[in-house]
């Protein structure tokens, strides 16, 4: 039904009716199909596949050529388009970056002096200098690129862990705004040194 | 293809399969298998696809509505405008299909909503909480002028009461869901 070239044209036409029913009938064949063939976490399966159909809802019109094929294998052909796409982003330096900077976000949520001994270990604690054997090459990264901040950029980053922008503001007496400018310096200057490490 | 299913991909062979095109017939097979989903993947991808659509049509927030909308035609325009049928938007919304037809027809008023659900539709449609101000004034304007009875409440006073309560309750949503950008 889907390919019929009288439903292709409602399609085309902008028929949200028409939308729905390829919806239903094409989603969960192609959220199976991302998932199994590369192998993805559900979520992002979710995020990929959505922007499928975003990328389905917006060109059908007038990229999709019934001549060239059937619209289940464009639609198809898009979704591991952009499973791959996906993977590669995932697999970028900044993606590991940031997931790593994610499970710290996690880990301060859960347990603040668990994030404070982690990464934030005053020097007076007996931070050791060494890395972390059984950390995971991009935690052993994301540990040197903090070390080499000044104080005042990891004063930030760790607060920003544990606190609001607010918060911070009423301890530190500074402007809410230049707070945040400070903290997306920090990041950015804990990025730059976290791509300049090519170490293991 | 088939043999390589349960394999991991290496980054080259990645970009290998992403330049050779699929074939209908093997799309046709794909078809045909059986499929299993996680309970509630459906509503949760029909959700991003309406956030995505909306967030192309606005990227910004909506801060001023002219004085002809009231909020169930408004909400109605916009979702029409952006092709985005009922379904959709009420999957994005965790309602019934019926709750968005019901808001459109402006047999459900704003007011009347949950703070968490006027909140998620106010993020959903990316409306400042002064365009919502808005809407809900002309809303209110209108039906007041038929009648306040069909509302449950004995005056307009208390009906302008109740108003500015639920506003005040939806900004405090908005705080908790983190959309600030709908209050600034």
């Amino acid at each position: 039904m889907i390919n019929n070239a009288n439903f292709i044209c409602r399609l085309q036409d902008g028929d949200m009716a028409a939308f729905d029913i390829l919806f239903s009938q094409l989603n969960e064949k192609l959220c199976a199909r991302i998932a199994k063939r590369y192998r993805l976490r559900y979520q992002d399966v979710e995020e990929i596949i959505s922007g499928v159909f975003f990328e389905v809802h917006q060109t059908v019109a007038k990229s999709y050529n019934p001549s060239k094929g059937k619209l289940t294998t464009w639609i198809f052909d898009i979704a591991k388009k952009r499973a791959i796409d996906h993977i590669r982003w995932l697999n970028s330096p900044r993606q590991q970056f940031l997931s790593t900077s994610y499970s710290l976000d996690s880990t301060a949520s859960q347990n603040i002096c668990e994030v404070s001994q982690c990464l934030f270990v005053p020097p007076s604690q007996g931070h050791s200098g060494k890395e972390d054997e059984a950390a995971s090459p991009g935690k052993r990264r994301a540990q040197r690129a903090l070390d080499s901040l000044d104080e005042r950029d990891k004063n930030i980053l760790r607060l920003r862990q544990l606190m609001t922008y607010e918060e911070i503001a009423e301890i530190e007496k500074t402007p809410v705004n230049t707070l945040r400018s400070d903290y997306s310096r920090a990041k950015m200057r804990l990025f730059t040194a976290f791509e300049k490490d090519n170490d293991p | 293809m088939s043999g390589k299913d349960d394999l991991e991909l290496s980054h080259d062979e990645l970009l290998i399969d992403r330049d050779i095109p699929l074939t209908d017939a093997e799309v046709d097979k794909l078809l045909l298998l059986p499929t299993e989903c996680p309970p509630g993947a459906n509503d949760r991808v029909q959700a991003l696809f309406a956030d995505k659509v909306l967030g192309s049509v606005y990227p910004n927030p909506i801060r001023n509505i002219d004085d002809e909308w009231q909020f169930g035609t408004w909400i109605k325009h916009v979702r029409e405008s952006a092709r985005l049928s009922p379904r959709i938007i009420a999957a994005a919304l965790n309602k019934d299909e019926s709750f968005v037809e019901r808001l459109e027809a402006g047999d459900i008023l704003p007011w009347t909503l949950s703070p968490h659900a006027g909140a998620s539709l106010a993020r959903l449609f990316r409306i400042h909480i002064n365009a919502i101000k808005q809407l809900v004034k002309h809303t209110y304007s209108a039906t007041n002028a038929a009648s306040n009875s069909h509302l449950g409440l004995s005056s307009s006073t208390e009906l302008s009461e109740t108003i500015l309560l639920w506003q005040n309750a939806l900004q405090d949503e908005l705080r908790h869901l983190n959309a600030i950008h709908l209050l600034q």
